[in-house]
């Protein structure tokens, strides 16, 4: 999956509806769990013109879409930042190869938050755009590690929740965060699945999991909901608890490592759910 | 099955399962339980687990009414309840049922 220039996903040239655009982030999240711990550029081509997603250490650092027409210093220059200061970075910036942003932040132009959301919200879009562009594949280019690191680079998996957000009608969740603020080691999430494939889509616990844990739940999740047809399920095992509450189409995740979490996990209650009849059969005598 | 029927009588169902020579064959059952679909609960459990054979897996899962499901490689015992039953309770019934089995 990781060779150069391989290609991870071939996707249907159709329209995008709800299930081709989970296909899309899908292969999106599969491509960013390839380059894992590593680096790399994500290649996103569309029937209108490639889009590139710089990757590093499971963090999304930078995405871009030529064809979107709102460059960086657009969107700077709506966040309040003056023309000629722009100009002036964007000449330095040039001639010593050095990130926009970076120079922007040297010369107290711009804040590093103001920055980090301009860069989020710029990323977020360009790839959103290219989403609904139908993309045709998605490869993977590795890099060496560090190549693309950034303090203002963002974890994947809320970036392609967020993405997931803007694109996609979203249940609400079945727990808000403040359900489970003093659960400190818990992971939890919502995820949107169909029978090809189950994406993290609203980040609810405070840590966050990389791309190969999330997608692993949400995977294990699908079939856990498919067996059970859709209530609550809780595990424990030792020292690790995991949770998986909803429908098999959109339910929501947990995973913690203390008592107190499947403690939690087999308290909750989610009401506003209906359940499927229950099937009881006599199956006393098994041999 | 005794212990179950004394701690929790109110359960609607319940089955003990030990796995010899391949399958799984239950040895005391009461009331209705879906023994097939608890094991396959816990063998996708079993599947998501960091290490899998490491030792007793516990489930419990709400639709309605309650399963509370125990195993391992060798046995299970399952508990059908009532909804708001005491799922704590539950969870110590069974867990001092897999100990009465393997000792």
């Amino acid at each position: 999956m990781t060779t150069d220039g391989q290609e991870l996903a071939a996707l249907p040239l159709t329209a995008p509806g709800a299930d081709e655009t989970m296909v899309a982030i899908g292969a999106l999240l599969d491509a960013v769990r390839a380059i894992g711990a590593g680096a790399g550029l994500v290649l996103v081509r569309s029937t209108e013109g490639s889009g590139l997603m710089f990757v590093d250490a499971g963090h999304i650092c930078w995405a871009a879409v030529p064809q979107t027409k709102r460059f960086l210093v657009d969107r700077l220059a709506a966040a309040g930042l003056d023309r000629e200061a722009l100009d002036e970075a964007l000449a330095r910036s040039r001639t010593s190869g050095r990130p926009l942003g970076a120079v922007l932040v040297e010369r107290g132009d711009v804040s590093p938050d103001v920055l980090a959301q301009v860069l989020h919200e710029h990323s977020l879009e360009s790839m959103a755009h290219q989403i609904a562009t139908t993309i045709s594949a998605v490869e993977v280019l590795p890099r060496t590690p560090g190549a693309f690191a950034s303090p203002l680079s963002f974890p994947a998996v809320p970036f392609f929740a967020d993405l997931a957000e803007r694109l996609l009608e979203i249940p609400r969740p079945l727990y808000p965060p403040s359900a489970i603020a003093d659960l400190a080691d818990l992971t939890a999430f919502g995820v949107l699945a169909t029978d090809d494939v189950a994406i993290p889509v609203r980040m609810v616990g405070q840590r966050v999991p990389s791309v190969a844990e999330a997608l692993e739940l949400a995977t294990t999740g699908r079939a856990i909901m498919t067996h059970v047809g859709g209530g609550t399920a809780s595990f424990r095992e030792r020292r690790r608890a995991w949770s998986v509450a909803g429908t098999p189409d959109f339910f929501m995740v947990a995973e913690g490592t203390t008592a107190a979490s499947f403690a939690w996990m087999v308290s909750k209650q989610v009401p506003a759910l209906s359940w499927p009849d229950t099937d009881v059969v006599d199956e006393g005598e098994i041999a | 099955m005794h212990r179950i029927t004394d701690l929790l009588p109110d359960a609607l169902g319940a089955a003990v399962m030990v796995h010899r020579d391949g399958a799984w064959t239950s040895v005391a059952t009461r009331g209705y339980v879906e023994v097939y679909w608890a094991l396959g609960l816990l063998d996708l459990g079993q599947r998501a687990s960091d290490a899998p054979d490491a030792g007793d897996l516990e489930a419990v899962v709400e639709r309605g009414d309650v399963h509370v499901v125990i195993g391992n490689g060798s046995c299970a015992v399952v508990a059908r309840l009532p909804p708001g039953s005491n799922i704590g309770l539950a969870l110590g019934c069974l867990r001092e049922v897999m100990r009465s089995i393997a000792s």
